[in-house]
Protein backbone atom coordinates (compact mmCIF):
# COMPACT_ATOMS: atom_id res chain seq x y z
CA UNK A 1 0.00 0.00 0.00
CA UNK A 2 2.75 2.37 1.09
CA UNK A 3 4.78 1.40 -1.95
CA UNK A 4 1.80 2.21 -4.14
CA UNK A 5 1.40 5.61 -2.53
CA UNK A 6 5.09 6.34 -2.95
CA UNK A 7 4.88 5.58 -6.67
CA UNK A 8 1.87 7.84 -7.38
CA UNK A 9 2.90 10.77 -5.15
CA UNK A 10 5.30 12.30 -7.70
CA UNK A 11 2.48 12.19 -10.29
CA UNK A 12 0.15 14.21 -8.05
CA UNK A 13 2.89 16.68 -7.29
CA UNK A 14 3.61 17.09 -10.99
CA UNK A 15 -0.10 17.60 -11.81
CA UNK A 16 -0.40 20.15 -9.00
CA UNK A 17 2.60 22.11 -10.19
CA UNK A 18 1.62 21.99 -13.85
CA UNK A 19 -2.05 22.94 -13.44
CA UNK A 20 -1.47 25.36 -10.56
CA UNK A 21 0.38 27.74 -12.82
CA UNK A 22 -2.30 27.57 -15.52
CA UNK A 23 -5.32 27.91 -13.20
CA UNK A 24 -4.00 31.20 -11.84
CA UNK A 25 -4.48 32.80 -15.27
CA UNK A 26 -7.95 31.41 -16.10
CA UNK A 27 -11.24 33.17 -15.18
CA UNK A 28 -12.98 32.12 -11.95
CA UNK A 29 -14.66 28.71 -12.20
CA UNK A 30 -18.22 28.66 -13.57
CA UNK A 31 -21.04 28.08 -11.11
CA UNK A 32 -22.54 24.66 -11.64
CA UNK A 33 -25.79 23.29 -10.31
CA UNK A 34 -28.69 20.95 -10.93
CA UNK A 35 -31.64 22.92 -12.25
CA UNK A 36 -34.97 23.14 -10.50
CA UNK A 37 -38.27 23.91 -12.16
CA UNK A 38 -40.76 26.63 -11.38
CA UNK A 39 -44.43 25.84 -10.78
CA UNK A 40 -46.18 23.73 -13.41
CA UNK A 41 -47.62 25.98 -16.11
CA UNK A 42 -50.95 25.52 -17.96
CA UNK A 43 -49.24 24.54 -21.23
CA UNK A 44 -46.83 22.02 -19.76
CA UNK A 45 -47.43 18.45 -20.82
CA UNK A 46 -46.22 15.15 -19.49
CA UNK A 47 -45.61 12.21 -21.82
CA UNK A 48 -45.49 8.65 -20.58
CA UNK A 49 -43.10 6.58 -22.63
CA UNK A 50 -43.64 3.10 -21.24
CA UNK A 51 -41.44 1.30 -23.68
CA UNK A 52 -39.17 1.51 -26.62
CA UNK A 53 -39.40 -1.14 -29.28
CA UNK A 54 -36.35 -2.74 -27.71
CA UNK A 55 -36.97 -2.07 -24.01
CA UNK A 56 -39.85 -1.76 -21.61
CA UNK A 57 -38.06 -2.00 -18.27
CA UNK A 58 -37.56 1.71 -17.63
CA UNK A 59 -40.56 3.92 -18.35
CA UNK A 60 -39.83 7.58 -19.06
CA UNK A 61 -42.05 10.48 -18.09
CA UNK A 62 -41.02 13.50 -20.12
CA UNK A 63 -41.83 17.01 -18.88
CA UNK A 64 -42.32 19.47 -21.74
CA UNK A 65 -42.99 23.20 -21.91
CA UNK A 66 -45.52 23.32 -24.73
CA UNK A 67 -45.03 27.06 -25.28
CA UNK A 68 -41.26 27.10 -25.74
CA UNK A 69 -41.05 23.51 -27.07
CA UNK A 70 -38.40 22.56 -24.56
CA UNK A 71 -37.85 19.29 -22.81
CA UNK A 72 -37.62 20.49 -19.19
CA UNK A 73 -36.58 17.17 -17.70
CA UNK A 74 -37.72 13.63 -17.16
CA UNK A 75 -38.40 10.89 -14.67
CA UNK A 76 -37.23 7.31 -14.96
CA UNK A 77 -39.57 4.67 -13.63
CA UNK A 78 -39.81 0.92 -13.85
CA UNK A 79 -41.66 -1.60 -16.00
CA UNK A 80 -44.69 -0.21 -17.89
CA UNK A 81 -45.32 2.58 -15.37
CA UNK A 82 -48.35 4.84 -15.23
CA UNK A 83 -48.29 8.42 -14.06
CA UNK A 84 -50.47 11.30 -12.94
CA UNK A 85 -50.25 14.69 -11.18
CA UNK A 86 -51.39 15.55 -7.67
CA UNK A 87 -54.34 17.99 -7.82
CA UNK A 88 -52.17 20.74 -6.24
CA UNK A 89 -49.51 20.08 -8.92
CA UNK A 90 -46.78 19.66 -6.32
CA UNK A 91 -46.14 16.00 -7.03
CA UNK A 92 -45.90 13.69 -10.01
CA UNK A 93 -46.94 10.14 -9.15
CA UNK A 94 -45.59 7.04 -10.81
CA UNK A 95 -46.97 3.55 -10.24
CA UNK A 96 -44.13 1.18 -11.00
CA UNK A 97 -43.00 -2.39 -11.07
CA UNK A 98 -39.39 -3.35 -10.41
CA UNK A 99 -37.63 -6.68 -10.37
CA UNK A 100 -34.62 -7.08 -8.07
CA UNK A 101 -32.47 -8.41 -10.93
CA UNK A 102 -33.73 -6.20 -13.75
CA UNK A 103 -35.99 -8.46 -15.75
CA UNK A 104 -36.11 -11.19 -13.09
CA UNK A 105 -35.97 -11.66 -9.34
CA UNK A 106 -38.28 -10.43 -6.59
CA UNK A 107 -41.06 -8.13 -7.75
CA UNK A 108 -41.76 -4.85 -5.97
CA UNK A 109 -44.66 -2.60 -6.97
CA UNK A 110 -44.47 0.91 -5.66
CA UNK A 111 -46.10 4.30 -6.04
CA UNK A 112 -43.46 7.02 -5.97
CA UNK A 113 -44.25 10.70 -5.44
CA UNK A 114 -41.77 12.93 -7.25
CA UNK A 115 -41.32 16.53 -6.19
CA UNK A 116 -42.56 18.42 -9.26
CA UNK A 117 -39.88 21.14 -8.97
CA UNK A 118 -36.89 18.89 -8.44
CA UNK A 119 -38.23 15.94 -10.47
CA UNK A 120 -36.71 13.82 -7.71
CA UNK A 121 -38.38 11.17 -5.52
CA UNK A 122 -39.95 12.61 -2.35
CA UNK A 123 -41.64 9.56 -0.84
CA UNK A 124 -42.97 6.15 -1.81
CA UNK A 125 -45.58 3.57 -0.92
CA UNK A 126 -45.08 -0.12 -1.56
CA UNK A 127 -48.27 -1.68 -2.95
CA UNK A 128 -49.33 -5.30 -3.59
CA UNK A 129 -47.26 -6.68 -6.51
CA UNK A 130 -50.09 -7.09 -8.98
CA UNK A 131 -50.51 -3.82 -10.80
CA UNK A 132 -51.78 -3.95 -14.33
CA UNK A 133 -49.11 -4.16 -17.06
CA UNK A 134 -50.65 -2.60 -20.14
CA UNK A 135 -49.90 -0.50 -23.20
CA UNK A 136 -50.99 2.28 -23.46
CA UNK A 137 -50.63 3.36 -19.81
CA UNK A 138 -53.95 5.22 -19.78
CA UNK A 139 -55.32 7.53 -17.10
CA UNK A 140 -57.71 4.93 -15.65
CA UNK A 141 -54.80 2.81 -14.38
CA UNK A 142 -53.62 5.44 -11.87
CA UNK A 143 -56.23 7.90 -10.67
CA UNK A 144 -56.20 10.45 -7.86
CA UNK A 145 -59.21 11.67 -5.86
CA UNK A 146 -60.08 15.37 -6.36
CA UNK A 147 -58.79 16.25 -2.86
CA UNK A 148 -55.51 14.44 -3.52
CA UNK A 149 -55.84 12.14 -0.49
CA UNK A 150 -56.12 8.81 -2.26
CA UNK A 151 -54.63 7.16 -5.30
CA UNK A 152 -56.28 4.26 -7.10
CA UNK A 153 -53.94 1.81 -8.80
CA UNK A 154 -55.35 -0.73 -11.26
CA UNK A 155 -54.51 -4.41 -10.69
CA UNK A 156 -54.73 -7.21 -13.21
CA UNK A 157 -53.98 -10.81 -12.26
CA UNK A 158 -55.97 -11.17 -14.72
CA UNK A 159 -58.78 -10.64 -12.17
CA UNK A 160 -59.40 -6.91 -11.81
CA UNK A 161 -59.30 -4.69 -8.71
CA UNK A 162 -58.06 -1.28 -7.54
CA UNK A 163 -55.51 -0.77 -4.75
CA UNK A 164 -56.33 2.30 -2.64
CA UNK A 165 -53.28 4.27 -1.47
CA UNK A 166 -53.39 6.78 1.37
CA UNK A 167 -51.08 9.45 -0.05
CA UNK A 168 -50.30 11.42 3.13
CA UNK A 169 -49.55 8.34 5.23
CA UNK A 170 -47.74 6.46 2.45
CA UNK A 171 -49.85 3.41 3.03
CA UNK A 172 -51.69 0.90 0.83
CA UNK A 173 -55.08 0.75 2.55
CA UNK A 174 -56.75 -2.09 0.76
CA UNK A 175 -58.21 -3.38 -2.41
CA UNK A 176 -61.56 -2.82 -4.09
CA UNK A 177 -62.79 -5.66 -6.29
CA UNK A 178 -64.19 -4.61 -9.65
CA UNK A 179 -64.84 -8.08 -11.03
CA UNK A 180 -65.42 -8.03 -14.76
CA UNK A 181 -64.82 -4.28 -14.92
CA UNK A 182 -61.56 -2.37 -15.42
CA UNK A 183 -60.01 0.98 -14.59
CA UNK A 184 -60.96 3.89 -12.36
CA UNK A 185 -62.53 6.96 -13.91
CA UNK A 186 -63.00 9.44 -11.04
CA UNK A 187 -66.56 10.78 -10.90
CA UNK A 188 -66.81 12.18 -7.37
CA UNK A 189 -64.87 12.90 -4.16
CA UNK A 190 -64.86 9.18 -3.21
CA UNK A 191 -66.36 7.64 -6.31
CA UNK A 192 -65.05 6.01 -9.46
CA UNK A 193 -66.51 4.36 -12.55
CA UNK A 194 -65.26 1.14 -14.14
CA UNK A 195 -66.04 -0.16 -17.61
CA UNK A 196 -67.37 -3.72 -17.72
CA UNK A 197 -67.01 -6.48 -20.30
CA UNK A 198 -70.71 -6.55 -21.12
CA UNK A 199 -70.83 -2.85 -22.02
CA UNK A 200 -72.19 -1.67 -18.66
CA UNK A 201 -70.57 0.62 -16.13
CA UNK A 202 -69.87 -0.02 -12.47
CA UNK A 203 -70.14 2.91 -10.03
CA UNK A 204 -68.12 2.40 -6.85
CA UNK A 205 -68.22 4.52 -3.68
CA UNK A 206 -65.50 4.08 -1.11
CA UNK A 207 -64.62 5.54 2.28
CA UNK A 208 -61.48 6.94 3.88
CA UNK A 209 -60.43 3.50 5.04
CA UNK A 210 -60.16 2.45 1.39
CA UNK A 211 -63.15 0.12 1.49
CA UNK A 212 -66.03 0.06 -0.98
CA UNK A 213 -69.28 1.28 0.61
CA UNK A 214 -71.42 0.81 -2.49
CA UNK A 215 -70.92 -0.88 -5.84
CA UNK A 216 -73.70 -0.47 -8.35
CA UNK A 217 -73.89 -1.68 -11.92
CA UNK A 218 -75.93 -0.08 -14.70
CA UNK A 219 -79.22 -1.86 -15.26
CA UNK A 220 -78.38 -2.33 -18.95
CA UNK A 221 -75.22 -1.96 -21.07
CA UNK A 222 -74.78 1.45 -22.73
CA UNK A 223 -72.94 -0.01 -25.74
CA UNK A 224 -72.56 -3.39 -27.42
CA UNK A 225 -68.93 -4.62 -27.23
CA UNK A 226 -69.68 -7.36 -29.75
CA UNK A 227 -70.88 -4.96 -32.45
CA UNK A 228 -69.01 -1.74 -31.82
CA UNK A 229 -66.66 -1.49 -28.82
CA UNK A 230 -65.85 1.89 -27.25
CA UNK A 231 -62.36 3.20 -26.53
CA UNK A 232 -61.98 2.91 -22.77
CA UNK A 233 -61.16 6.54 -21.86
CA UNK A 234 -63.99 9.06 -22.35
CA UNK A 235 -63.92 12.84 -22.70
CA UNK A 236 -65.30 14.08 -19.39
CA UNK A 237 -67.25 17.33 -19.68
CA UNK A 238 -68.71 18.28 -16.32
CA UNK A 239 -70.80 15.40 -15.04
CA UNK A 240 -71.10 13.79 -18.46
CA UNK A 241 -68.67 11.33 -20.00
CA UNK A 242 -68.54 10.91 -23.77
CA UNK A 243 -67.23 7.59 -25.04
CA UNK A 244 -66.48 7.06 -28.73
CA UNK A 245 -66.63 3.73 -30.51
CA UNK A 246 -64.42 2.01 -33.09
CA UNK A 247 -67.00 2.83 -35.81
CA UNK A 248 -67.48 6.44 -34.75
CA UNK A 249 -70.54 6.40 -32.48
CA UNK A 250 -70.72 8.74 -29.47
CA UNK A 251 -72.11 7.23 -26.25
CA UNK A 252 -72.88 9.84 -23.59
CA UNK A 253 -72.99 8.63 -19.98
CA UNK A 254 -74.49 10.61 -17.12
CA UNK A 255 -72.23 10.47 -14.06
CA UNK A 256 -74.44 12.64 -11.85
CA UNK A 257 -76.55 9.64 -10.92
CA UNK A 258 -75.71 6.35 -9.25
CA UNK A 259 -75.30 4.02 -10.98
CA UNK A 260 -74.21 5.95 -14.09
CA UNK A 261 -76.78 6.10 -16.87
CA UNK A 262 -76.25 5.77 -20.63
CA UNK A 263 -77.72 8.40 -22.97
CA UNK A 264 -78.85 8.41 -26.58
CA UNK A 265 -75.92 7.61 -28.93
CA UNK A 266 -75.14 9.80 -31.92
CA UNK A 267 -72.57 9.65 -34.73
CA UNK A 268 -69.25 11.39 -35.33
CA UNK A 269 -69.49 10.70 -39.05
CA UNK A 270 -72.06 11.36 -41.75
CA UNK A 271 -73.07 8.49 -44.03
CA UNK A 272 -70.77 9.87 -46.74
CA UNK A 273 -67.83 10.11 -44.31
CA UNK A 274 -68.49 6.59 -43.07
CA UNK A 275 -68.52 5.35 -46.65
CA UNK A 276 -65.19 7.11 -47.22
CA UNK A 277 -63.77 5.12 -44.29
CA UNK A 278 -63.41 7.89 -41.72
CA UNK A 279 -63.16 6.57 -38.17
CA UNK A 280 -61.38 7.34 -34.89
CA UNK A 281 -58.06 5.72 -34.01
CA UNK A 282 -54.80 5.83 -32.07
CA UNK A 283 -53.62 5.07 -28.55
CA UNK A 284 -55.21 8.21 -27.09
CA UNK A 285 -57.74 9.20 -29.76
CA UNK A 286 -59.98 11.45 -27.65
CA UNK A 287 -59.53 14.62 -25.60
CA UNK A 288 -62.11 16.77 -23.85
CA UNK A 289 -62.20 20.50 -23.24
CA UNK A 290 -64.81 21.06 -20.54
CA UNK A 291 -64.97 24.90 -20.58
CA UNK A 292 -66.04 24.81 -24.25
CA UNK A 293 -68.09 21.61 -24.00
CA UNK A 294 -65.91 20.31 -26.82
CA UNK A 295 -64.13 17.10 -27.58
CA UNK A 296 -61.34 16.38 -30.05
CA UNK A 297 -61.00 13.13 -31.99
CA UNK A 298 -58.09 11.73 -34.02
CA UNK A 299 -59.57 10.54 -37.33
CA UNK A 300 -58.15 8.41 -40.13
CA UNK A 301 -59.49 6.55 -43.13
CA UNK A 302 -59.35 2.80 -42.80
CA UNK A 303 -61.24 -0.44 -42.54
CA UNK A 304 -62.47 -2.39 -39.57
CA UNK A 305 -59.91 -3.08 -36.81
CA UNK A 306 -57.80 -0.03 -37.67
CA UNK A 307 -58.65 1.44 -34.27
CA UNK A 308 -54.99 1.90 -33.32
CA UNK A 309 -54.03 3.61 -36.58
CA UNK A 310 -52.77 7.18 -36.23
CA UNK A 311 -55.09 10.03 -37.18
CA UNK A 312 -54.40 12.39 -40.05
CA UNK A 313 -57.00 14.95 -38.92
CA UNK A 314 -58.48 16.04 -35.61
CA UNK A 315 -62.23 16.59 -35.68
CA UNK A 316 -63.71 18.87 -33.05
CA UNK A 317 -67.25 18.27 -31.77
CA UNK A 318 -69.61 20.31 -29.65
CA UNK A 319 -71.07 17.79 -27.22
CA UNK A 320 -74.25 19.72 -26.59
CA UNK A 321 -75.04 20.50 -30.22
CA UNK A 322 -73.92 17.02 -31.31
CA UNK A 323 -72.15 18.38 -34.35
CA UNK A 324 -68.65 18.91 -35.71
CA UNK A 325 -67.47 22.48 -35.30
CA UNK A 326 -63.90 22.28 -36.61
CA UNK A 327 -61.43 20.11 -38.47
CA UNK A 328 -57.64 20.37 -38.06
CA UNK A 329 -55.38 18.73 -40.63
CA UNK A 330 -52.22 17.39 -38.99
CA UNK A 331 -48.81 18.03 -40.60
CA UNK A 332 -47.82 14.58 -39.31
CA UNK A 333 -50.18 11.73 -38.31
CA UNK A 334 -50.76 11.48 -34.58
CA UNK A 335 -51.42 8.60 -32.17
CA UNK A 336 -52.46 10.69 -29.18
CA UNK A 337 -54.32 13.97 -28.65
CA UNK A 338 -54.54 16.13 -25.52
CA UNK A 339 -56.07 19.56 -24.90
CA UNK A 340 -54.96 21.79 -22.02
CA UNK A 341 -57.60 22.95 -19.54
CA UNK A 342 -56.88 26.69 -19.39
CA UNK A 343 -58.77 29.57 -21.07
CA UNK A 344 -56.27 29.82 -23.93
CA UNK A 345 -55.98 26.11 -24.65
CA UNK A 346 -53.46 24.31 -26.81
CA UNK A 347 -54.01 21.03 -28.54
CA UNK A 348 -51.03 18.67 -28.43
CA UNK A 349 -50.65 15.69 -30.73
CA UNK A 350 -47.95 13.08 -30.30
CA UNK A 351 -46.61 11.28 -33.36
CA UNK A 352 -44.91 7.92 -33.18
CA UNK A 353 -42.55 6.38 -35.72
CA UNK A 354 -44.43 4.41 -38.35
CA UNK A 355 -44.00 0.71 -37.74
CA UNK A 356 -42.15 -0.75 -40.68
CA UNK A 357 -41.64 2.74 -42.08
CA UNK A 358 -38.60 4.95 -42.25
CA UNK A 359 -36.83 5.26 -38.88
CA UNK A 360 -37.90 8.50 -37.23
CA UNK A 361 -38.16 9.89 -33.72
CA UNK A 362 -41.43 10.66 -31.94
CA UNK A 363 -42.64 14.26 -32.12
CA UNK A 364 -45.04 16.51 -30.19
CA UNK A 365 -47.03 18.95 -32.34
CA UNK A 366 -48.84 21.97 -30.92
CA UNK A 367 -51.91 23.82 -32.22
CA UNK A 368 -53.91 26.81 -31.14
CA UNK A 369 -57.42 25.48 -30.56
CA UNK A 370 -58.97 28.85 -31.39
CA UNK A 371 -57.83 28.77 -35.00
CA UNK A 372 -56.51 25.25 -35.38
CA UNK A 373 -53.25 26.95 -36.36
CA UNK A 374 -50.10 24.83 -36.21
CA UNK A 375 -47.71 26.43 -33.71
CA UNK A 376 -44.70 24.17 -33.93
CA UNK A 377 -43.29 20.94 -32.62
CA UNK A 378 -40.74 19.37 -30.35
CA UNK A 379 -38.94 16.61 -32.17
CA UNK A 380 -36.49 13.88 -31.14
CA UNK A 381 -38.68 12.86 -28.21
CA UNK A 382 -37.07 10.11 -26.15
CA UNK A 383 -38.57 6.62 -26.14
CA UNK A 384 -42.03 5.79 -27.46
CA UNK A 385 -44.49 8.22 -25.83
CA UNK A 386 -47.96 6.70 -25.66
CA UNK A 387 -49.91 8.83 -23.22
CA UNK A 388 -50.16 12.60 -22.68
CA UNK A 389 -51.41 14.28 -19.52
CA UNK A 390 -51.14 17.70 -17.95
CA UNK A 391 -52.26 20.03 -15.15
CA UNK B 1 -1.75 -7.40 -6.89
CA UNK B 2 -2.80 -3.80 -6.17
CA UNK B 3 0.28 -2.61 -7.94
CA UNK B 4 -0.33 -4.85 -10.94
CA UNK B 5 -3.93 -3.66 -11.38
CA UNK B 6 -2.84 -0.08 -10.92
CA UNK B 7 -0.16 -0.40 -13.61
CA UNK B 8 -2.46 -2.13 -16.07
CA UNK B 9 -5.21 0.45 -15.63
CA UNK B 10 -2.72 3.30 -15.88
CA UNK B 11 -1.39 1.89 -19.13
CA UNK B 12 -4.89 1.45 -20.51
CA UNK B 13 -5.88 4.92 -19.37
CA UNK B 14 -2.83 6.48 -21.00
CA UNK B 15 -3.22 4.73 -24.33
CA UNK B 16 -6.96 5.03 -24.79
CA UNK B 17 -9.72 7.54 -24.34
CA UNK B 18 -13.13 6.85 -22.82
CA UNK B 19 -14.75 7.69 -26.12
CA UNK B 20 -12.40 5.27 -27.86
CA UNK B 21 -13.48 2.46 -25.57
CA UNK B 22 -17.13 3.28 -26.10
CA UNK B 23 -16.51 3.27 -29.83
CA UNK B 24 -14.84 -0.11 -29.61
CA UNK B 25 -17.70 -1.55 -27.55
CA UNK B 26 -20.12 -0.03 -30.06
CA UNK B 27 -18.27 -1.70 -32.95
CA UNK B 28 -18.29 -5.06 -31.19
CA UNK B 29 -22.03 -4.79 -30.46
CA UNK B 30 -22.79 -3.62 -33.99
CA UNK B 31 -20.67 -6.42 -35.40
CA UNK B 32 -22.43 -8.94 -33.21
CA UNK B 33 -25.77 -7.60 -34.41
CA UNK B 34 -24.97 -7.37 -38.09
CA UNK B 35 -22.92 -10.54 -38.61
CA UNK B 36 -25.46 -13.17 -37.64
CA UNK B 37 -28.38 -11.30 -39.16
CA UNK B 38 -27.25 -11.12 -42.73
CA UNK B 39 -27.08 -14.77 -43.80
CA UNK B 40 -29.18 -16.27 -41.00
CA UNK B 41 -32.30 -14.24 -41.62
CA UNK B 42 -32.52 -15.38 -45.23
CA UNK B 43 -31.90 -19.02 -44.37
CA UNK B 44 -34.42 -19.14 -41.53
CA UNK B 45 -36.92 -17.36 -43.75
CA UNK B 46 -36.58 -20.10 -46.38
CA UNK B 47 -36.77 -22.86 -43.79
CA UNK B 48 -39.94 -21.47 -42.27
CA UNK B 49 -41.57 -20.89 -45.63
CA UNK B 50 -40.91 -24.49 -46.58
CA UNK B 51 -42.44 -25.73 -43.31
CA UNK B 52 -45.89 -24.28 -43.79
CA UNK B 53 -46.48 -24.90 -47.49
CA UNK B 54 -49.22 -22.62 -48.72
CA UNK B 55 -49.59 -20.95 -45.33
CA UNK B 56 -47.25 -18.09 -46.14
CA UNK B 57 -44.14 -16.83 -44.37
CA UNK B 58 -44.22 -16.96 -40.54
CA UNK B 59 -41.63 -14.18 -40.48
CA UNK B 60 -43.92 -11.81 -42.33
CA UNK B 61 -46.45 -9.64 -40.50
CA UNK B 62 -49.19 -10.68 -42.93
CA UNK B 63 -48.77 -14.38 -42.01
CA UNK B 64 -52.31 -15.66 -41.39
CA UNK B 65 -51.86 -16.45 -37.68
CA UNK B 66 -50.83 -12.88 -36.92
CA UNK B 67 -54.24 -11.30 -37.61
CA UNK B 68 -54.49 -10.16 -33.97
CA UNK B 69 -50.75 -9.99 -33.26
CA UNK B 70 -48.93 -7.27 -31.33
CA UNK B 71 -45.22 -7.51 -30.54
CA UNK B 72 -41.97 -8.94 -31.83
CA UNK B 73 -42.29 -12.22 -33.69
CA UNK B 74 -40.43 -14.92 -31.76
CA UNK B 75 -39.21 -16.40 -35.04
CA UNK B 76 -36.94 -13.37 -35.37
CA UNK B 77 -35.75 -13.58 -31.75
CA UNK B 78 -34.42 -17.11 -31.32
CA UNK B 79 -37.77 -18.91 -31.13
CA UNK B 80 -40.47 -19.65 -33.68
CA UNK B 81 -44.21 -19.24 -34.16
CA UNK B 82 -44.79 -21.83 -31.44
CA UNK B 83 -41.51 -21.76 -29.48
CA UNK B 84 -40.02 -19.24 -27.08
CA UNK B 85 -36.35 -18.20 -27.36
CA UNK B 86 -33.88 -19.94 -25.02
CA UNK B 87 -34.03 -18.84 -21.40
CA UNK B 88 -37.39 -17.07 -21.65
CA UNK B 89 -40.54 -18.13 -19.82
CA UNK B 90 -43.50 -19.17 -21.95
CA UNK B 91 -46.68 -17.85 -20.46
CA UNK B 92 -49.42 -20.43 -19.89
CA UNK B 93 -51.94 -17.64 -20.63
CA UNK B 94 -52.57 -15.57 -23.73
CA UNK B 95 -54.87 -13.18 -25.50
CA UNK B 96 -56.70 -14.79 -28.37
CA UNK B 97 -57.58 -13.91 -31.92
CA UNK B 98 -59.67 -15.57 -34.63
CA UNK B 99 -57.81 -15.88 -37.93
CA UNK B 100 -58.77 -17.42 -41.27
CA UNK B 101 -56.51 -20.18 -42.57
CA UNK B 102 -55.46 -19.31 -46.14
CA UNK B 103 -55.65 -22.91 -47.42
CA UNK B 104 -58.63 -24.59 -45.76
CA UNK B 105 -60.53 -21.29 -45.33
CA UNK B 106 -61.53 -22.17 -41.76
CA UNK B 107 -61.43 -19.83 -38.76
CA UNK B 108 -58.95 -20.84 -36.07
CA UNK B 109 -58.60 -19.56 -32.51
CA UNK B 110 -55.00 -18.40 -32.10
CA UNK B 111 -53.39 -17.98 -28.70
CA UNK B 112 -50.75 -15.23 -28.66
CA UNK B 113 -48.53 -16.51 -25.90
CA UNK B 114 -45.87 -14.09 -24.72
CA UNK B 115 -42.33 -15.22 -23.96
CA UNK B 116 -41.41 -13.44 -20.74
CA UNK B 117 -38.47 -12.76 -18.44
CA UNK B 118 -36.14 -11.00 -20.89
CA UNK B 119 -36.43 -7.48 -22.24
CA UNK B 120 -38.02 -6.69 -25.62
CA UNK B 121 -36.32 -8.45 -28.51
CA UNK B 122 -37.38 -5.56 -30.75
CA UNK B 123 -36.96 -7.36 -34.08
CA UNK B 124 -39.77 -7.96 -36.57
CA UNK B 125 -42.28 -5.85 -34.71
CA UNK B 126 -45.74 -6.60 -36.00
CA UNK B 127 -49.10 -5.19 -35.02
CA UNK B 128 -52.39 -6.29 -36.54
CA UNK B 129 -55.44 -5.66 -34.45
CA UNK B 130 -58.22 -7.90 -35.74
CA UNK B 131 -60.45 -8.62 -32.78
CA UNK B 132 -58.40 -6.47 -30.40
CA UNK B 133 -60.55 -4.94 -27.66
CA UNK B 134 -59.90 -2.60 -24.76
CA UNK B 135 -59.16 -3.95 -21.28
CA UNK B 136 -62.81 -4.49 -20.36
CA UNK B 137 -62.55 -7.51 -22.66
CA UNK B 138 -59.22 -8.53 -21.14
CA UNK B 139 -58.91 -11.83 -23.01
CA UNK B 140 -59.02 -9.97 -26.34
CA UNK B 141 -56.67 -7.10 -25.41
CA UNK B 142 -53.29 -7.32 -27.17
CA UNK B 143 -51.93 -4.39 -25.10
CA UNK B 144 -51.78 -6.50 -21.94
CA UNK B 145 -48.46 -8.11 -21.00
CA UNK B 146 -49.66 -11.68 -21.05
CA UNK B 147 -47.16 -13.10 -18.55
CA UNK B 148 -49.63 -14.30 -15.93
CA UNK B 149 -48.37 -17.53 -14.41
CA UNK B 150 -44.70 -16.74 -15.01
CA UNK B 151 -42.26 -15.04 -12.65
CA UNK B 152 -41.66 -11.91 -14.77
CA UNK B 153 -43.86 -9.51 -16.72
CA UNK B 154 -41.08 -8.33 -19.00
CA UNK B 155 -42.00 -9.44 -22.53
CA UNK B 156 -39.33 -10.63 -24.96
CA UNK B 157 -41.45 -11.71 -27.95
CA UNK B 158 -44.76 -13.29 -28.88
CA UNK B 159 -45.79 -16.62 -30.39
CA UNK B 160 -48.98 -17.53 -32.26
CA UNK B 161 -50.26 -20.98 -31.34
CA UNK B 162 -53.25 -22.71 -32.98
CA UNK B 163 -55.67 -23.49 -30.16
CA UNK B 164 -58.42 -25.00 -32.26
CA UNK B 165 -61.17 -24.42 -34.79
CA UNK B 166 -63.69 -21.74 -34.08
CA UNK B 167 -66.96 -23.47 -33.32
Amino acid sequence: MLRGLRSVLPVYVAIFLLTGGTLAQTPPPEGVKVRELGPIQPHWVFLISPAGLDSEEATKVEVIDGDSFQLLGMLTGGLLATSTLSPDHKFIYLADTFYSRGSRGDRTDVVTAYDARRLAPAHETVIPPKRQQHIPPDSSALAVTPDGRFLLVANLTPATSMTVVDVANHKALGEIETSGCTGALISGPRRFESLCGDGAMLTVDFDDSGKATASKRMAAPFFDPEKDPVFSIPAVLGKSAFFISYHGAVHPVDWSVEPAKGGEPWSLVTDAERKAGWRPGGYQPLAGYAPGNLFYVLMHRGGEWTHKQSGIEVWVFNAEQKRRVDKIVLPRPGSGVYVTRDRDPRMFVVSLPELGGMPSAPMLQSFSTASGRYLGALDQLPGFPMWIFGP
Amino acid sequence: MDLLIERVSRTVAMRTSRRGILGLIGKVILGAMVLPLLPVERISGRANAAEGAGEGDPLSCDYWRYCGFDGSMCGCCGGSTTECPPGTLMSPTSWVGTCKHPVDGKDYIIGYRDCCGKDQCGRCFCQNNKGDMPLYRTQLDNGVSWCFGTSSFVVNCTTAVKLGLKS
